[in-house]
C-alpha cells in the first residue's frame, strides 16, 4: 500500500517540477501560449466531466457559461476595478450560483431534450452577448483586459501568465479528484449508472444532479476568467457551439464513463493538434473532425479505459484492497 | 398497523391499474402479493415507492400520508424497495452499492464531504460499519469488493436486498425476488427473507412463486384486474376458490 | 393586413422548417438519435443545387430530383463509414460522431468553396405578385408548394410498407429482425431519406437566401426547434411545427425587432422544452 502511493506521488511530482520549469526552457512565447491555453481548456473540460462523464447528464453549451465567466472577469475588472485575485473566485461563485439556477428547471428533461434545452439556451447567451452592447460591447467586444497584477508585479507576460494557469489547473484537478472520491462522487456516479435505482435508493438525484451542473458551470467560469485575462480581448466569436463542441470532444475522448487523467490528456490532445496542425491551416479544422470520427470509431470509451489499463500495470499491487 | 392502502385507485388514461384497493400491513409481517400477470402488483408497488401518481385514495405510513411525496423521500421515510429485474449500479462495488442505500440517512452536507471534515470521515466510519453488517447478514462478504455486474444472479439479489437494508427502513418491498433464481438460490432467499423479518423489518412481496409465497407469507392479498379478490393467510388462500380460478381458470362443472 | 403579410411570408421558410423538421424527427422516431451533421447535408444540398443549376445550367426539375439523390447518397455513405458501428454504444458516442461529421464536412466544404457567399440564380422570378393587399412572391410560392408535395409524397410513402417496417425497427429491433425486415437497409433508407430532406430543404432555400459553408450552423438549430415544437419524433407534427415556427420567427422578427429573430427560434424551442418537451403532438415517454 506504501509502494503504491510512493510511486504514485513521485510521478505526480515530477509531471509537476517539469511543468514548473517549462518556460525557463521553453523561450517561444508561442510555444508558452499553447500550454496555457490547454490548462485553460482542461479546467473547462473537467467541469463538463463531471457533468457528462460522472453525473451522466449532459450539456451542449458549456461554451455559454465559458463565456459567461470571461464576460463577468472583464466587466468586473474593467467597469468595476477589481483585483484579478478577488474576480476570480467571485466570478467562479456567479456561475456556480447560475448553474444552480438554469440548472434546476433544466435538469427535469432527459437525454435528447436535455441536450436541446443546453443548446437552445447557449444560442440565446450568444445572442445577449451579440445585442446587449452596453454590457458586451456587441460583437466587438471587449478589449484590452487587464492582466493581474500583485503590487506592481504584473502577469501580463505570457511566461508568467502561464504559471497561473498552471497552478489553477493542478489546484482544479486536485479538487475534481477529491470531489470524485468522496461520498457525493460516488453518489454521481450512481445517478449516472441508474438514475431510478439511485432515487429509489433514498437518493435525491435532482438535487445531485444540479449540484453537478452547477460544479460544471463553475469551473467553466474560472475557465473564462482566465481566458480572458490571458487572451486580453474577447467576442461572442469566442464562445459559439465550436467552443462547446471543443470541450464535448476532449471530455468523451478522455472517457464517457468519467477519467480525470483521461480529460487531461485528451484536454492535451485536443488543444495541440489544433495548433500543431496549424500549418495545413484549410485541412486543419478537417482533420480535428476526422480524428473525432476516427476516436469515435476506434475507441468509443475514450483514452480513460486505456490509461486505467496501462496504470494498473504499472503500479501493480499484490492485494485487491478498495483504496476508499 | 405499518402500511395502509386506503381505497387506491391508479388510472391511465382510461386503463383502471388499480380499483379501490385497500389493504393493511402489520408491523412484522411478511406480507404477500400475489396474482396473474396484468394484475397490478407492480402498479401498487410503483404507487407506494412515489414512482406513479396515486388517482384516489391515500397511502398512510404509521398514520402519515405519504401519498405524493418524492420517490427518495419515501426511503428516508423508511420505505424501501427491489425491482423485478435487479437494478444494481453495475461499475460499483458490492459495498458501493450499499453505501448508496443509505446515503438518505447522511446528514452531512456535500461540501463537507468534499473537503472531508473530520465529522464527516466519522459519519462515514459509521456507515461503513453498519453495511458491513449488513453484507454478514447476508452472508455475502466474500463479493464485498467485486463489481455488482461480477457476481451472480442471486447475489445480486441479495445485493439488491442488503441496499434496500441499508436505508435502515422499517418496510422492505420485494418485487418478484425469486425471479431467474435456480431451486438453492431461492431457499438461500426464503430464509434471507425471514432473517430479515426477524431483525425487524416488515415485508411485502409480489412473487409468482407459489411455494416461496406460502413458505413464507404471514397474510397473502390476492390481487386480480387490479382489485382485490382475497386475502388470508396461506391455508384460507390456498382453499378459496376464487383464488384458483383466476389462476387457472373458471372449472367447467359440466365436465 | 400586415399580420397576414408576416404569415403568408412566414409560410415559406416554414415549409422549409418542415422538410427539416420531417428529416429530424424521421431519424430520431427510427433510432432515437439526433444528428448534428444535418445542417451540412442542408448546405450540401445547397451547393448541389448551385452547381447543377448555375453552373451545368441544368432544368430545375431535373435539378431537384438530382439534389434529393445526391443527397441521400452522401447520407447513406456516411452513415456505412461513420456511424455503421455505433448503433449499440452510449448514444453520445454516435452523437459525438455526427458533430464530428458536422466539422468535417463543414470545413472541407470550406476548404473547396471558400467563405464568399455565393448567390443562387432566382427560379421562378422575383416580381411580385398582388392578391388584394398582400404581397405575393412566386419564387417563395413555388418553395411553400414543391415542399408541401415532397411531404404529402413521404406521408403517403410511410403509410406503406417501408413505413410499417420503419416503425417495427424502431420498437423492437430483435422483433422486427425476426419478422424478416431487414434492418440494416432500413437503418440505411432512413438515413437516406432523412439526408435527402435536408438537401432538397438547402436547394429550396438557396433561391431566397444565399449559399455559404456556414449555413449549416445557423439552420441546425431552426431543424430542431421546429422538430421540438410539432413533437420530435411526430411527422405530422413536424409539419404542423416547422409552418408554425415559420410564422412565429416573422411576426416576432417584424414587431419585437429583427436583429433578435433568431433567438425566437430558441426561445421558442427552451420554452417547449421546459413547459412541455412533448411539443404539441408528441409523446414525452419517461422510461421507468
Amino acid at each position: 500500500m506504501h509502494k503504491l502511493k510512493d510511486k504514485k506521488l513521485l510521478l505526480q511530482l515530477i509531471i509537476i517540477v517539469l511543468l514548473l520549469l517549462f518556460p525557463i526552457v521553453v523561450k517561444n512565447r508561442y510555444w508558452i501560449y499553447i500550454p496555457t491555453i490547454t490548462a485553460i481548456n482542461i479546467i473547462a473540460a473537467l467541469g463538463l466531466s463531471v457533468l457528462i462523464g460522472f453525473t451522466g447528464q449532459m450539456s451542449m453549451g458549456h461554451a455559454a457559461f465559458f463565456g459567461i465567466g470571461a464576460y463577468a472577469s472583464a466587466i468586473f475588472t474593467m467597469r468595476f476595478g477589481l483585483p484579478f485575485w478577488l474576480v476570480l473566485p467571485l466570478v467562479g461563485i456567479l456561475n456556480f450560483a447560475i448553474g444552480l439556477i438554469i440548472g434546476r428547471p433544466i435538469l427535469r428533461l432527459k437525454g435528447l431534450y436535455l441536450s436541446l434545452a443546453t443548446l437552445g439556451f447557449a444560442e440565446l447567451v450568444q445572442l445577449v452577448m451579440s445585442q446587449w452592447k452596453t454590457v458586451t460591447g456587441g460583437w466587438s467586444g471587449i478589449s484590452s483586459i487587464p492582466a493581474p497584477t500583485i503590487g506592481s508585479f504584473s502577469f501580463a507576460n505570457e511566461n508568467r501568465y502561464y504559471y497561473i494557469a498552471i497552478i489553477m489547473v493542478i489546484l482544479i484537478i486536485w479538487v475534481t479528484h477529491r470531489i470524485i472520491n468522496s461520498r457525493t462522487g460516488r453518489t454521481f456516479i450512481a445517478i449516472r449508472e441508474d438514475e431510478l435505482a439511485a432515487e429509489s435508493s433514498g437518493v435525491n438525484t435532482t438535487k445531485y444532479k444540479v449540484l453537478a451542473f452547477a460544479i460544471s458551470t463553475l469551473y467553466a467560469g474560472i475557465a473564462g476568467s482566465l481566458y480572458a485575462h490571458s487572451v486580453k480581448f474577447i467576442s461572442p466569436d469566442s464562445f459559439t457551439m465550436n467552443e462547446s463542441i471543443i470541450f464535448l470532444s476532449i471530455v468523451v475522448v478522455g472517457g464517457r464513463i468519467g477519467s480525470i487523467p483521461g480529460t487531461v490528456i485528451a484536454g492535451i490532445i485536443l488543444s495541440f493538434a489544433p495548433e500543431l496542425l496549424r500549418a495545413f491551416s484549410l485541412y486543419q479544422t478537417m482533420l480535428y473532425g476526422l480524428v473525432i470520427i476516427v476516436i469515435m470509431n476506434v475507441m468509443p470509451d475514450g483514452i480513460g479505459k486505456i490509461i486505467k489499463g496501462i496504470s494498473t500495470s504499472i503500479f501493480k499491487e499484490k492485494n485487491e484492497k478498495a483504496t476508499n | 398497523m405499518l402500511l395502509e392502502l386506503n381505497n387506491v385507485t391508479k388510472a391511465f388514461g382510461g386503463l383502471v391499474a388499480v380499483n379501490d384497493l385497500s389493504v393493511s400491513i402489520e408491523k412484522g409481517e411478511i406480507h404477500g402479493l400475489i396474482g396473474p400477470n396484468g394484475s397490478g402488483k407492480t402498479t401498487v408497488f410503483n404507487l407506494i415507492s412515489g414512482f406513479y401518481k396515486l388517482t384516489s385514495g391515500s397511502v398512510l405510513l404509521e398514520g402519515e400520508n405519504i401519498s405524493g411525496l418524492k420517490p427518495h423521500v419515501i426511503v428516508s421515510k423508511g420505505i424501501a424497495r427491489t425491482f423485478q429485474n435487479i437494478r444494481l449500479f453495475p461499475l460499483m462495488t458490492v459495498q458501493e452499492n450499499l453505501l448508496i442505500g443509505a446515503n438518505c440517512k447522511l446528514r452531512s452536507g456535500v461540501i463537507g464531504s468534499i473537503i472531508n471534515l473530520n465529522s464527516v470521515k466519522e459519519e462515514e466510519r459509521l456507515l461503513r460499519e453498519r453495511t458491513d453488517e449488513i453484507i454478514k447478514f447476508l452472508e455475502i462478504e466474500q463479493y464485498k469488493y467485486r463489481l455488482a455486474s461480477d457476481i451472480s444472479y442471486g447475489v445480486q439479489r441479495l445485493v439488491e436486498i442488503g441496499r434496500a437494508m441499508a436505508s435502515e427502513c422499517r418496510l422492505i418491498m420485494l418485487d418478484e425476488p425469486a425471479a431467474g433464481l435456480n431451486p438453492q438460490e431461492k431457499t438461500i432467499l426464503m430464509n434471507t427473507i425471514k432473517k430479515i423479518r426477524d431483525n425487524g423489518y416488515t415485508v411485502l412481496v409480489v412473487e409468482h412463486d407459489m411455494r416461496l409465497i406460502m413458505g413464507i407469507c404471514d397474510l397473502i392479498t390476492i390481487l386480480n384486474f387490479g382489485e382485490k379478490i382475497a386475502e388470508g393467510n396461506v391455508e384460507e388462500v390456498s382453499t378459496n376458490p376464487d383464488v384458483i380460478e383466476a389462476y387457472l381458470g373458471r372449472r367447467d362443472t359440466h365436465a | 393586413m400586415d399580420l397576414l403579410q408576416q404569415i403568408v411570408s412566414g409560410l415559406t421558410t416554414g415549409s422549409l422548417y418542415v422538410l427539416l423538421a420531417l428529416g429530424v424527427s424521421l431519424l430520431y422516431r427510427a433510432l432515437e438519435i439526433v444528428n448534428f451533421a444535418y445542417g451540412e447535408t442542408f448546405m450540401l444540398g445547397a451547393f448541389t443545387g448551385l452547381i447543377l443549376y448555375d453552373w451545368l445550367h441544368i432544368p430545375f426539375p431535373i435539378t431537384l430530383i438530382l439534389t434529393m439523390v445526391i443527397s441521400g447518397l452522401i447520407g447513406v455513405l456516411i452513415e456505412k463509414i461513420a456511424y455503421r458501428r455505433l448503433y449499440k454504444k452510449h448514444h453520445l458516442i454516435l452523437l459525438l460522431a455526427t458533430v464530428g461529421v458536422s466539422v468535417f464536412i463543414r470545413s472541407g466544404a470550406t476548404a473547396v468553396f471558400g467563405t464568399v457567399p455565393q448567390a443562387f440564380p432566382s427560379v421562378f422570378g422575383e416580381k411580385p405578385i398582388m392578391l388584394g393587399t398582400l404581397i405575393l412572391i412566386p419564387q417563395n410560392l413555388f418553395i411553400l408548394g414543391v415542399a408541401c408535395v415532397i411531404a404529402i409524397i413521404l406521408q403517403i410513402f410511410l403509410k406503406g410498407n417501408f413505413g410499417t417496417a420503419m416503425r417495427a425497427a424502431a420498437q423492437s429491433k430483435d422483433a422486427a429482425s425476426l419478422m424478416g425486415i431487414n434492418i440494416v437497409s432500413t437503418t440505411v433508407a432512413t438515413w437516406g431519406i432523412s439526408s435527402a430532406l435536408g438537401g432538397v430543404a438547402g436547394l429550396l432555400m438557396s433561391p431566397i437566401f444565399f449559399v455559404a459553408t456556414t449555413v449549416g450552423t445557423s439552420i441546425l438549430i431552426k431543424g430542431f426547434a421546429a422538430a421540438v415544437l410539432g413533437g420530435i419524433g411526430n411527422l405530422p407534427g413536424a409539419i404542423v411545427g416547422g409552418l408554425l415556427l415559420g410564422i412565429i420567427e416573422n411576426i416576432g422578427a417584424f414587431y419585437i425587432s429583427s436583429t433578435w429573430k433568431d433567438g425566437i427560434s430558441f426561445a421558442v424551442m427552451l420554452l417547449v422544452l421546459m413547459v412541455r418537451p412533448a411539443g404539441l403532438f408528441g409523446k414525452y415517454i419517461e422510461k421507468i
